[in-house]
Order: structure tokens, then C-alpha cells, then sequence
């Protein structure tokens, strides 16, 4: 009878702990929602600037050069290669307005990415200044799909 | 005659008064370290929770704001590795020649402080700040001009109304400070799109007086 007792007395010693760590957990998951919010929002605001950067940037070669032939006629050391770095340009600037404005957790959005790579280095190749213009700043595409915790 | 308070000795009272008191201490001890367990993998499963929601929201404003910032970068580097390449003596064309020197610096460093721009100095803390008081101001019914977010020595009392309900968690000099910064930025005044405008206005301005209409785009 009296083990019995002493029994009871040890399983509301335990019910008291999971008890006292059941309210921490609610609250810890209370604060955990919101922050989890902002933490993720600050590190997805980071990655999306990071990547479309480099995007924006060949957009704006790829706008400006046009510019140059085609508003200021500006023309290529052989005449004969305007109209291909033209044809280049726009198709660099149709694969970059492809370019999702969201974040894409799929295989398509890194192949675009390096589609889009490629094409802007054939257009720098044909202008003459592959070595002089470049973004330089190259971010790893790994991490940007995922929120690694 | 002496009463049972003036006995020197412990009675069966002082006795029952000690072990509520330890009994206190313990409850006490025993809330504060399992509290502490629960919280610490309560957090991290509150996270897990929302983490993926808030980056794919970041990710979409972060998106907007580099595209064109990076634009606006490839626009200024064209033209600075254009005048580099192109000989004058060959060009007939007047409108190509390269500009004075002072123009190209100021092409240069813009184009510089736009490469140099990093994320953490487009989305700055006061950034991040005042998006969490739009939010906050989302969830809750009034707006800033709502008697009760304004008279912030009563929120104490206050504890139901309209504006504390969410925010009861903080302590009052937080919510002077995050009063005073909304006080200081406009509601809605959205920081990294106010830095980028500012970017463009100089942009524009200088390919402008290169003889480049940026409006015809």
C-alpha cells in the first residue's frame, strides 16, 4: 500500500516536469512562429537580391549595348556581325524576362540560370570585352533554392 | 505564560513554514529549468514552422529591388567599358565620343558604389524594423493615429486594448522605441525601394547628360 503511494508521488514529480516543459515548449513555439518569420524573410530578402543582381546586371549590358547599335548607331569593327550580336542581345534579354520573380524550388530555375550565364559571355565574346566586363561577384546557386537549418 | 510565538525553539508552524518555503524554491527551480528545456525545442520547432514562408516572401522583395539595382549597374558598366575600348580617331560619329574625364569619374564611382552595394546595406535593420511595425499594424484593427498606441505610459494598464494585444510580451522602452521609429519613418515607407529610387534619379541624371534618354525604354 505504502509503495504504492511512494509510486504515485514519483509520477506527479514527472508530471510536474513534462507539465513545466509542455508551457516552455509553448511559448518557445509561440516566439519560435514569429521569429521564424523575420529570420526567414531577412535571409530570403539576402538570397533573392543576391542572385537577380547578377541578372539585373546582364539585363542592363544587354540594354545598353543595344542602345548603342541601335539608337546611336554605333557599329560593330565588321558591320556584317550587327545584326547577330543583335539577334544575341534580344535573346539574352528574353531569357532574362523568363527569370522567375519567385522562389523557385525546382531544377529548371538553376538550368535558366546557367543558360542565361552562357548566353551573356557568347554576347560579351562577339562585343570584344568578355575579360573587361563581367559581374565578378559569382554567388553559389546551392544555397539559394533551400533554407538549410 | 509565554505564547507560541515567543518559543525560541522551531514548533510544528515554523517547521510547515520552512518546508513551503523550500517546497516554493523547488516549484520555482523546477519551472525555470524545464520552462527553459520546453522553450529552447519549442523555438526551434516554431521556426521550422514558418522559416520556408518568411524566406519565399523575403526572396520575392529581394528579386524586385537586385534586379534593378543590377540594371541599373550594367547600364553605367557598358557605357565605362564602351568609352574604354572605343578609339576616337576612328569614330565619325559624335554622339560615341568619349565624354571629359571629370564625367567619366563620376561614371566610375557610381558604377562602383552600385557593385558595391551588398544586401545588408539595401535591407538595413531599420529596413527589416519598420516592415515588422507594418505587419504588426496588419494584425492589429487600428491605425497609427489610434489614441491608445500614442499614450504609451497607459499601456500598462491597458492591456486588452486594440494596439497591446500582440505586444504585450515586450517591455515598455521597446515600445517607445518602435513607437518613436514609426514616428520617424512613414508608415509604409518601404527603405530599400526609397535607396533604389535615389539610385535611379543619379543614373537617369548622368546618362541624360550623356545624350541617353532612359525614358524611351
Amino acid at each position: 500500500m505504502e509503495q504504492q503511494q511512494k509510486s504515485e508521488y514519483l509520477d506527479d514529480l514527472v508530471n510536474l516536469e513534462s507539465m513545466f516543459i509542455e508551457i516552455g515548449r509553448e511559448d518557445g513555439l509561440r516566439d519560435g512562429v514569429n521569429s521564424g518569420k523575420l529570420e526567414g524573410y531577412i535571409l530570403g530578402c539576402e538570397k533573392g537580391y543576391e542572385i537577380s543582381q547578377e541578372i539585373g546586371f546582364y539585363n542592363g549590358v544587354a540594354e545598353m549595348w543595344l542602345k548603342l547599335i541601335v539608337d546611336k548607331g554605333w557599329n560593330m569593327p565588321k558591320k556584317s556581325m550587327n545584326e547577330r550580336i543583335m539577334k544575341e542581345l534580344i535573346s539574352l534579354k528574353e531569357k532574362i524576362s523568363l527569370f522567375p520573380k519567385e522562389n523557385q524550388q525546382n531544377i529548371e530555375f538553376i538550368e535558366l540560370l546557367d543558360k542565361i550565364r552562357s548566353k551573356y559571355k557568347v554576347c560579351t565574346s562577339l562585343l570584344g570585352v568578355i575579360n573587361s566586363q563581367k559581374f565578378k561577384k559569382v554567388t553559389s546557386v546551392e544555397d539559394i533554392n533551400y533554407v538549410a537549418i | 505564560m509565554t505564547s507560541e510565538n515567543d518559543d525560541v525553539w522551531a514548533s510544528d508552524e515554523d517547521t510547515y513554514d520552512y518546508d513551503r518555503m523550500m517546497s516554493l524554491k523547488e516549484w520555482d527551480r523546477m519551472n525555470k529549468n524545464f520552462g527553459n528545456v520546453g522553450y529552447k525545442e519549442g523555438i526551434v520547432e516554431g521556426k521550422d514552422v514558418t522559416i520556408q514562408e518568411g524566406f519565399n516572401k523575403g526572396y520575392v522583395e529581394g528579386v524586385n529591388i537586385g534586379m534593378e539595382f543590377g540594371r541599373l549597374r550594367g547600364l553605367l558598366n557598358t557605357l565605362l567599358v564602351f568609352y574604354n575600348n572605343e578609339d576616337d580617331s576612328n569614330n565619325d560619329n559624335n554622339e560615341l565620343k568619349s565624354p571629359n574625364q571629370s564625367t567619366v569619374n563620376e561614371l566610375k564611382s557610381l558604377e562602383d558604389n552600385l557593385a558595391n552595394l551588398t544586401a545588408d546595406k539595401v535591407f538595413t535593420r531599420d529596413y527589416f524594423k519598420a516592415n515588422q511595425q507594418d505587419l504588426k499594424k496588419q494584425n492589429n484593427a487600428c491605425k497609427d493615429d489610434c489614441s491608445c498606441f500614442s499614450d504609451t505610459l497607459n499601456m500598462e494598464k491597458e492591456k486588452d486594448n486594440c494596439c497591446n494585444r500582440d505586444i504585450t510580451n515586450e517591455n515598455n522602452d521597446e515600445k517607445i522605441r518602435n513607437y518613436n521609429l514609426e514616428k520617424h519613418n512613414k508608415p509604409n515607407e518601404n527603405l530599400a525601394e526609397k535607396l533604389l529610387i535615389e539610385y535611379r534619379e543619379k543614373v537617369y541624371r548622368l546618362l541624360d547628360e550623356l545624350g541617353f534618354d532612359m525614358n524611351s525604354f
